[in-house]
């Protein structure tokens, strides 16, 4: 552990500027089209999610057990400095435009420089950079603000970072290995879902339960049950035929689309009206002109990964801007029991308080695990 | 293409027995008791459901005989047509009287009871709320009926209650909350009064399924007598399977409930009715019950004392409520090895493991019985700190 003599312990911030852009404006991640998403109206989040995560520490009264190392700028440098912390610069991008090459050039010069746990705000593609550089001399953690986050080495949000922070400084977390996945951007941008498994990173661990319950007595095969699940969206939204219907990406709602007789995107958001499909693959401006259009609509989506987000990750065109829009009654949930059993909260992620709020309020939420099944489950 | 018919037979139970899911029996050589013999072994059993050692009792071994010289082995039919007997409706009013309801019916099994009558009381248009962590004979009664089934976190009451609030504004005909009354892995009890005080509000049917309640909870009438709820849960289903020491399933509630499931549940309608030896030891084990109030009684101070040597050893028994008490483990390769050590010292208790529990809630399961005196406690407890300290599991 790399701990000074006054006892704090030193850990490095870097921050990939433009994580996270790219989804709003359906480009499923920012690797290599930067330039793209500015013009497509993209606006960077990643610099609030290091505030968010600063200011929690400040709220727990652990900033500054810590001496920061951090790279020049919109890397870090700038967050801390909002936030009253003193930092050491190790690292300056030569250009405005940073790159994946300048995310790891700065993670080097943490390590050489000392320090216990690297923590980075980005998406997979930042974990991989940062990974590469690190490669498990010292752990990493990530702070949520990509497109994708599918690694095992991200908290739950900036906060829950902070909070993870505080247990590791109290000897409640330790480094374990967390997987480090990241989809091919280049096939992602196509609707193709090729999965790869960049190997092992030492990440901070937070303990985790997984409740399995009854379900090895479960006998129907996947399809069955996704067809269950399908038979019963189909029927609840029968119930209005002239709702906009809205489907987030995963391979249940694809699922779910297809039976309905539409060519569904398998990572899009996809809308459709009465029996056709109106939009494919929708970013957020054509989402919010079709709701203004048909302010009735229906929101079909599924968590994400383990962690449970069904808002936030994968899909953030369906923004904070559109859930102002939506009544949460109209919102299908659907998962399988399966995916359900390892995801024990569903959990939600926006800029916006207030629409948080509007989730945290419900307190639970039923998710659709099978034909007039479904599981109730806290939310927030 | 030639189909091999049964080949998946040989297939399937290979794959239970690569992941170790495969059930491997016991045999018991003898009675039922507390202290059994075993394959060959003399063990004492901590995993039973016989909780009064009732199996074994005098006069239930009495009254099945004195059945069978007067009614023959065998009921010859179903109730419906020709294998309804004397000694059958009279097992049934005695339930009446001994649970304080109108009515009852005797069921073969308590399964048969939970898969023939669920599916009958919820249908087309009706909400059924259940429990995550109920019994598979509901969760397998429950899959035969068309109604919406939402299930609760466990013993979580707003979750409950949000779903109440979900069913009744997607304006569901009828509501059915449905729960065990104690809950058999952890031994916890189900919040009954608070389940009820929900339901009265939104006009909802309460099922308590009380398999392990009854013989035990309030003085051996079950989880209504314990909480002072009787009248308010509308169907108590429980066994003579456990603690009443014989076999068979049972529901009581009102007259209409009782006239209401004997002509629709199926399982009843379509099965041979219990053999009159069963019916006549199922009365006598209510005799018992009410004149013999000592075997409740020290199934609970056994129960006691166990719990507070194991505590006091440094085992975790869970937040057990009742004389289930799980010894948790962790690590599911943990507790099988030392169920099976125990089992070498001469304690029969069975490890339960992922996925019937959670990966890092592996636990050896006991089960208090009444049967046992302080001497077999003691030789249980020396065994389980002897394995428990060579385990490190203390």
């Amino acid at each position: 552990m790399v701990e000074k003599e006054n006892g704090k312990r030193i850990v490095a911030l870097v921050v990939n500027p433009i994580a996270g852009m790219g989804g709003k404006v359906a480009l499923k991640g920012t690797d290599g089209v930067a330039e793209e998403a500015v013009k497509r109206g993209a606006t960077p989040i990643a610099h609030s999610k290091a505030l968010h995560f600063l200011s929690k520490l400040k709220e727990l009264g652990i900033l500054d057990r810590f001496e920061w190392r951090t790279a020049a700028g919109e890397m870090g440098e700038g967050a801390l400095r909002e936030c009253g912390a003193i930092s050491t610069v190790s690292y300056s991008p030569q250009k405005r435009q940073t790159t994946s090459e300048d995310t790891q050039n700065a993670s080097k010069s943490f390590l050489s420089g000392g320090c216990a746990l690297v923590i980075f705000v980005g998406g997979d593609g930042t974990a991989r950079d940062v990974h590469s550089a690190v490669n498990n001399k010292v752990p990493i953690l990530g702070i949520p603000s990509g497109v994708k986050m599918h690694s095992g080495v991200f908290a739950v949000s900036p906060e829950a970072a902070a909070e993870l922070m505080a247990d590791w400084l109290g000897g409640k977390a330790g480094a374990q290995e967390g997987e480090l996945i990241d989809l091919d951007e280049e096939l992602y941008r196509k609707g193709e879902w090729k999965v790869m498994n960049f190997g092992l990173a030492l990440t901070l661990f937070e303990p985790s339960y997984v409740q399995l319950g009854k379900e090895m007595y479960e006998a129907a095969s996947h399809e069955d049950v996704l067809d269950g699940i399908a038979d019963h969206v189909i029927e609840a939204l029968a119930k209005t035929p002239d709702a906009l219907v809205i489907m987030g990406p995963g391979s249940t709602v694809e699922f779910i689309g297809k039976k309905m007789g539409f060519e569904k995107t398998l990572l899009g958001v996809d809308c459709a009206l009465g029996r056709k499909l109106v939009a494919k693959d929708a970013d957020e401006k054509t989402i919010l002109s079709l709701l203004g259009k048909h302010p009735k609509a229906k929101v079909i989506v599924s968590p994400i990964g383990s962690q449970g987000f069904i808002f936030g990750r994968g899909n953030l065109q369906l923004s904070s801007a559109v859930m102002r829009l939506i009544d949460l009654q109209d919102i299908i949930i659907v998962a399988t029991p399966a995916k359900l059993a390892s995801t024990p909260d569903i959990r939600v992620d926006f800029d916006d308080q207030e629409v948080v709020d509007k989730f945290n309020r419900k307190k639970y939420i039923p998710i659709v695990a099978g034909y007039h099944s479904s599981v109730m489950r806290k939310i927030g | 293409m030639k189909r091999d018919p049964c080949g998946f037979l040989k297939a399937e139970y290979q794959e239970l027995v690569d992941k170790s899911f495969n059930w491997q029996l016991r045999t018991l050589e003898g009675p039922s008791a507390p202290r059994a013999k075993v394959e060959g072994r003399k063990v004492i059993v901590l995993c039973s459901n016989n909780y009064l050692n009732l199996s074994n009792h005098p006069k239930l071994k009495e009254a099945a005989k004195k059945a069978v010289d007067s009614h023959g082995a065998g009921s010859g039919s179903v109730r419906a047509i020709a294998g309804n007997m004397d000694l059958h409706l009279q097992l049934e009013k005695k339930i009446a009287e001994f649970k304080h309801r109108e009515a009852a019916l005797y069921y073969q099994t308590g399964f048969a009871a939970n898969a023939g009558l669920l599916p009958q009381l919820v249908g087309e248009g009706d909400a059924v709320l259940t429990d995550e962590l109920n019994h598979g004979s509901i969760i397998d009664g429950l899959r035969l009926t068309k109604a919406k089934r939402a299930i609760y976190p466990h013993n979580d009451l707003a979750g409950l209650e949000s779903a109440l609030k979900q069913a009744d504004a997607e304006k569901a005909r009828r509501i059915m909350i449905v729960s065990d009354g104690v809950f058999s892995m952890d031994g916890d009890l189900a919040r009954a009064p608070d389940i009820c005080r929900l339901a009265e509000d939104f006009g909802a049917m309460t099922y308590f399924d009380d398999a392990h309640g009854e013989g035990v909870l309030g003085g051996g009438r079950g989880i209504g007598t314990h909480f002072n709820v009787e009248g308010k849960i509308h169907v108590e289903m429980g066994t003579f399977s456990k603690a009443f020491g014989v076999v068979g399933g049972l529901i009581a509630g009102s007259q209409g409930l009782v006239n209401f499931a004997y002509n629709k549940s199926r399982t009843w309608l379509l099965s041979g009715s219990a053999p009159p030896a069963t019916a006549a030891a199922c009365m006598a084990a209510l005799d018992v019950l009410e004149k013999e109030p000592e075997h409740v009684k020290r199934l609970w101070e056994n129960t006691a004392y166990f719990k507070k040597e194991m505590q006091g050893m440094g085992f975790d028994c869970g937040h057990s409520e009742t004389p289930i008490t799980p010894v948790m483990l962790g690590e599911s390769a943990l507790a099988k090895k030392m169920s099976e050590r125990m089992f070498q010292e001469g304690v029969f208790a069975l490890p339960i493991v992922f996925p019937m529990v959670a990966k890092d809630k592996a636990r050896i399961r006991t089960i208090m019985n009444a049967g046992l005196t302080k001497d077999d406690l003691n030789e249980a407890l020396r065994a389980f700190e002897k394995v428990g300290k060579e385990l490190k599991a203390i």
